[in-house]
């Protein structure tokens, strides 16, 4: 699917380039920051990374680039790549990535092999030092906030009832999740929804469009990170709240978590994770999440941000706004 | 001839020291599905053990006859295989759930899977299964927690513990009742094979303990056995051409197919 858009704005140009997959959390992403280009009254191009247009670009956008290099189809998806880059005058990829979870020193290779500028890092806490240190990359990071949409559509039923899944516990086989699963099935309830596909994953995963079916019967969304940095997968905070349900990331009892960090009392130690659950105030902790969430700079902020410090848009504090209700945005 | 209910069928060779553990999960489970208008039954089938299981299991039969515990005993032994078909025809109910005498269900979840098996008219739903090695609480890994993906016909993920529809089992003739082990394997591609649903249903379904020298294990030909299954369902290498009705479904209760 191809789609071209007029700027509005008759200016800068920006193409956003997703893997083509209907049900990947890379297309999601690339939805959300196409959907908040929009609300920013910019224009843009999206294709898939086999149909890149002609034209001429100020910025490309990449989703999902380590993922496409790694699974087949490379000689199709360089020649894509270098396309794109023929024609944009920046080329950033965007990752929500932990930069020491697995697979990343790959991904930047990766980026160094192909000619990529840098990184647009979404996610919820910078992590320009490291990735600095590494590659020597441009680097940009811009709050994975909630978007308009998500904050239009923000109203949920928080009646419990409707939520009969206590809890799902989602990620690859480990045992380290395997054990925090039984403890869940002998502690808190046996009839949690529990998605553990081995390292060596044979069967289809779980898009977005999918988990959001679970999610919007389930009460807890459990998930942990295969390292000992505390990294915040910014993804599945906004996929438990479009869902309705509460995110609670599951850190090693060892984690220490920087100050500032945001979503705190999201974050629970393995070892803390059954004791949670069992004195859950579902519609309290609920009620906190959201409040939280609409506090922080939404996607189209920290994007706003992040193009007029390039001067490809015009200081976004100083311009007018598409919506009216903007009251809970701020940028840092 | 197949009445609505569950029937939790339990093949036991030498397993005394871990039967009062499955047979207490299995009449939780009955307890359950029964809370819920759900016919239900033990059903234990020993293989002529020679340890101390046939007199404790008369001991439980008298003590749980009522609350629906019956003990089956071979006159000979018929091995894994054999015992699960006397099993399948033994059972009173259309469902039927094979819990091997070491390992231990989720009592709660089997309605659950009881109504994922009739939504799905499949012809068995199965879930994750945690393992623990002996004497230990705490699992560290899981079988049976994908859905069923051609890979299953170059090595086995998915245990006997499921829930299965009897009348498909009898259409087609059970177990292999020759294999002395990976006859849980071999059953898994004969159903596939033959075009069945089979349904993987991301719940717990119960508790796997490794033991040593456990029949699968100590089967020292498994070589033979997997060369033979290969020779059954995969002789030309086709089958990953193939269609497979089971492909990767997953289902969930109150959610549908994900």
């Amino acid at each position: 699917m191809e789609k071209s858009l007029l700027n509005r704005r008759d200016r800068a140009r920006f193409l956003i380039v997703h893997p083509g997959l209907d049900n990947s959390f890379h297309r999601s992403r690339a939805c959300r920051i196409a959907e908040e280009f929009l609300e920013l009254g910019l224009g843009f191009d999206s294709c898939e990374l086999a149909r890149i247009p002609r034209g001429r670009f100020d910025l490309c956008l990449l989703f999902g680039l380590s993922e496409i290099l790694t699974e087949g189809e490379t000689e199709d998806a360089r020649r894509g790549i270098e396309s794109a880059r023929q024609i944009s005058d920046s080329v950033l990829s965007v990752t929500a990535k932990c930069v020491h979870g697995t697979g990343f020193q790959a991904h930047l290779h990766a980026l160094r092999d192909l000619g990529i500028d840098g990184i647009l890092d979404l996610g919820f806490a910078g992590q320009q030092e490291h990735i600095i240190r590494q590659a020597g990359l441009e680097y940009e990071f811009v709050f994975d906030g909630l978007t308009q949409r998500q904050l239009r559509e923000s109203k949920r039923d928080d009646d419990q009832a409707d939520r009969p899944i206590p809890w799902a516990h989602v990620g690859r086989q480990t045992p380290a999740r395997v054990g925090l699963t039984a403890r869940l099935v002998n502690h808190v309830s046996g009839q949690g929804f529990a998605y553990l596909p081995s390292p060596d994953i044979v069967s289809a995963p779980l898009g977005p469009l999918q988990m959001e079916r679970i999610l919007r019967r389930t009460q807890c969304y459990l998930w942990s990170g295969d390292d000992a940095d505390p990294y915040l997968e910014s993804e599945r905070f906004w996929s438990s709240w479009q869902a309705g349900c509460l995110p609670i990331k599951i850190v090693r009892d060892d984690a220490t978590l920087p100050d500032g960090f945001p979503f705190r009392s999201r974050i629970v130690k393995e070892e803390e994770v059954v004791e949670r659950l069992c004195r859950l105030d579902f519609r309290a902790e609920s009620a906190a999440f959201r409040s939280e969430y609409r506090g922080h700079p939404s996607l189209g902020d920290g994007l706003g941000r992040f193009l007029a410090d390039r001067g490809w848009l015009d200081d976004p504090a100083e311009r007018p706004r598409p919506l009216e209700n903007r009251a809970y945005g701020k940028c840092a | 001839m197949y009445h609505d209910g569950v029937t939790i069928a339990i093949p036991n060779w030498n397993h005394e020291f871990f039967l009062a553990r499955s047979i207490r999960s299995g009449l939780d489970a009955i307890r359950h599905l029964g809370e819920q208008g759900i016919a239900g039954e033990v059903l234990i089938v020993d293989d002529l053990s020679r340890d101390g299981s046939r007199p404790l299991l008369r001991q439980f039969e008298a003590r749980y006859f009522d609350d629906g515990l019956r003990v089956f005993q071979n006159p000979t032994n018929q091995g894994p295989g054999g015992s699960r078909n006397v099993a399948i025809a033994q059972a009173r109910y259309r469902h039927i759930v094979f819990l091997d005498a070491d390992n231990q269900l989720v009592a709660k979840n089997i309605p659950l899977f009881h109504r994922s098996i009739k939504e799905t008219d499949a012809t068995a739903v199965y879930g994750n299964l945690l393992v623990r090695k002996v004497l230990r609480s705490g699992a560290d890994s899981a079988s049976s927690n994908e859905g069923f993906s051609r890979r299953m016909f170059e090595s086995n993920y998915i245990d006997t513990l499921a829930m299965y529809d009897r009348s498909h089992l009898t259409d087609l003739v059970g177990f292999d009742a020759t294999l002395p082990g990976l006859e849980d394997w071999e059953m898994w591609l004969h159903l596939a094979s033959n075009g069945c649903r089979l349904v993987f249903v991301p719940l717990v379904f119960g508790f796997y303990d490794f033991l040593p020298y456990s029949t699968n294990v100590s089967v020292n030909n498994a070589d033979r056995l997997m060369a033979r299954a290969k020779r059954i369902y995969d002789q030309v290498d086709f089958r990953k051409h193939a269609h497979v009705n089971a492909q990767g479904l997953r289902y969930f209760p109150g959610v549908g197919y994900i």
